[in-house]
């Protein structure tokens, strides 16, 4: 897939991940494999990336005498989600249109 | 290879990178690591499945190399580009369905039953299309009156306002589940004049459900209040110069509460955090436990066991200008606080994270205030004064000209400095747990004790 559109949907899916509640990278990991394979060194960017456009917040939480990272979803990443909503339409439709041309055999 | 290894390699591999971003990486493969032990995944397996130490070094410094050295200015331009044309043309689509979403009501009010006569002064809001409840979310325009919102005696929803003369109220439910409740203000100019004299009105919309999704509400410069009773799963409330008041709780992300020159009061709330801004205006927290109310005391060693009860908090962050900053009786994961010339005042406060509070040249006051990971005070001018606060590690007071004063529940490590002020700590005596306090003032006073 191209690049640039996985990075996309990547950071969508990481988003929707923590839609419902608080989560951490292992747990988010886990959450995305049935749908999307992601490795740590994909996800370590995407967290940090998502965390300097304050589209999710990080705070740590003391667990099993250890610090573990959780991630909370912020009101602008709800809105990427929602916008990536409508974005899907849009491509939907110029994926229609592409398809199109192509049937007319033009 | 083992976790040490590992990260001993990824650390050498990514050395020239800046220290906080080594140290970030290094933490997060580890915690990654941690969670697969945790899991039963044995150690090399665990490690295994974070790839080759130079795949990973690789994939760290590719991903820092252009965000290292252009991030810091061009982060906020760019962001909007990197998605290219399909983020702008969404962006568009976007502006269009909630310009449309914003006026579609309006217009179709303007011409329905919807139209509210400015004689009435109430309408009731119901929908024949159902049983279940026709709209979970609300969004309130106003950009006259006070709104109240509050939880309906009855299993009628409807809403009751003062009259004023040009004043129109229309409201709609749209496709989306969302009552839209908006204002046209149709007043010539005497007649605008006139309404000075109407004194106060308000709009209180009474609600039938103890639960909504999401409340929006926007008034340009009258207060805002929300009562009991309600939960919401996420709030946003804005207003110019009013005042907000809520007392409800929030059931998803923190609640954003916005006033230019207002004051904010959050109380009452068993659930949920807050993001909380107002330039001038002060800002008073009174029982909001974002994680359910809690008995606690002691030393910060008895929030230790608590991970699970702060686990579904979530943080009180408050910035003010000029505003003085209270909060008596809270709960919560993260605590930031901050004024420019305000005071802080904090009585009863248990946090898991961190409690930050800082201010330029107004006092921080607290009285037991616990925190499981750190407190920070720090202020320029202004005195620091406590009376039972503890920390489970990290604890910093600074201040330049003001005294520090006050006493900590249990032995600390000291680190002091000042220049020409005096100091008055517990030795260093290497007894029990001792945890960190570092002290810093300039030409204020140092005066503190521990037990012994």
């Amino acid at each position: 897939m191209d690049m640039q559109i996985k990075r996309g949907l990547l950071d969508v899916c990481v988003l929707a991940a923590i839609k419902n509640a608080d989560s951490y990278g292992y747990q988010i990991i886990k959450d995305m494999s049935p749908y999307v394979e992601i490795s740590e060194s994909t996800l370590y960017p995407i967290l940090r990336r998502l965390e300097s456009g304050e589209l999710l917040r990080a705070y740590s939480v003391e667990h099993n005498g250890r610090l573990r990272k959780y991630y909370s979803i912020t009101e602008l990443g709800r809105k990427r989600i929602s916008d990536f909503a409508e974005e899907w339409k849009q491509i939907v439709s110029v994926y229609e249109f592409i398809t199109k041309e192509e049937n007319d055999g033009e | 290879m083992n976790k040490r290894e590992f990260l001993e390699a990824i650390r050498k591999g990514i050395s020239s990178l800046p220290e906080e971003d080594m140290n970030r990486s290094i933490r997060f493969y580890s915690e990654m690591i941690d969670d697969r032990i945790e899991e039963g995944i044995p150690e090399s397996e665990a490690v295994a499945a974070m790839g080759t130490p130079e795949s990973v070094i690789n994939d760290i410094l590719a991903e820092a190399a252009p965000e290292g050295t252009v991030k810091q200015e061009a982060q906020k331009k760019s962001k909007g580009f990197k998605y290219g044309w399909i983020i702008t043309s969404a962006i568009a689509v976007v502006l269009i369905i909630s310009l449309a979403a914003i006026f579609m009501p309006l217009i179709k009010a303007g011409f329905d039953k919807n139209a509210i006569p400015s004689s009435w002064g109430y309408f009731s809001i119901d929908d024949d299309t159902s049983a279940i409840s026709p709209f979970d979310s609300i969004r309130i325009s106003e950009p006259f009156s006070d709104v109240i919102i509050q939880r309906s005696e009855t299993e009628d929803c409807y809403a009751r306002f003062t009259n004023v003369e040009g004043i129109h109220r229309f409201y709609d439910i749209g496709n989306d589940g969302v009552l839209y409740i908006t204002c046209v203000d149709d007043r010539n100019w005497f007649q605008k004049l006139g309404s000075l004299w109407y004194g106060d009105s308000s709009i209180t919309l009474y609600l039938p459900y103890d639960m909504y999704n999401e409340l929006y509400v926007e008034a340009g410069s009258s207060d805002i209040t929300v009562v009991d009773n309600l939960t919401f799963g996420y709030a946003e409330i804005k207003t110019g110069s009013g005042d907000i008041d809520f007392r409800s709780d929030i059931s998803g992300t923190p609640a954003k509460l916005k006033s230019g020159s207002g004051d904010i009061n959050v109380s009452n709330v068993e659930k949920g955090g807050f993001y909380i801004e107002t330039s001038s205006g002060d800002v008073n927290i009174a029982k909001v436990y974002t994680c359910e109310y809690k008995e606690i005391s002691g030393t910060a060693d008895d929030l230790i066991g608590l991970s699970e009860y702060f686990g579904i908090g979530k943080e009180i962050s408050v910035k003010t200008s000029s505003g003085d900053i209270r909060i008596d009786g809270a709960r919560a994961v993260d605590i930031l606080l901050e004024t420019t010339s305000g005071e802080i005042e904090l009585a009863d406060v248990y946090n898991y994270v961190n409690i930050q509070a800082e201010t330029v040249s107004g006092e921080i006051e607290a009285q037991n205030v616990l925190s499981c990971i750190g407190i920070s005070f720090k202020t320029t001018s202004g005195d620091i004064e406590f009376e039972g606060i503890d920390s489970y590690s990290q604890m910093n007071l600074a201040t330049t000209s003001g005294d520090i004063d006050g006493y900590i529940n249990s032995k600390r490590y000291f680190s002091v400095r000042t220049s020409s002020g005096s100091v008055n700590v517990p030795a260093n005596d290497g007894s029990g747990k001792l945890y960190h306090c570092s002290v810093t003032t300039v030409s204020g006073d140092i005066n503190i004790r521990t037990p012994k």
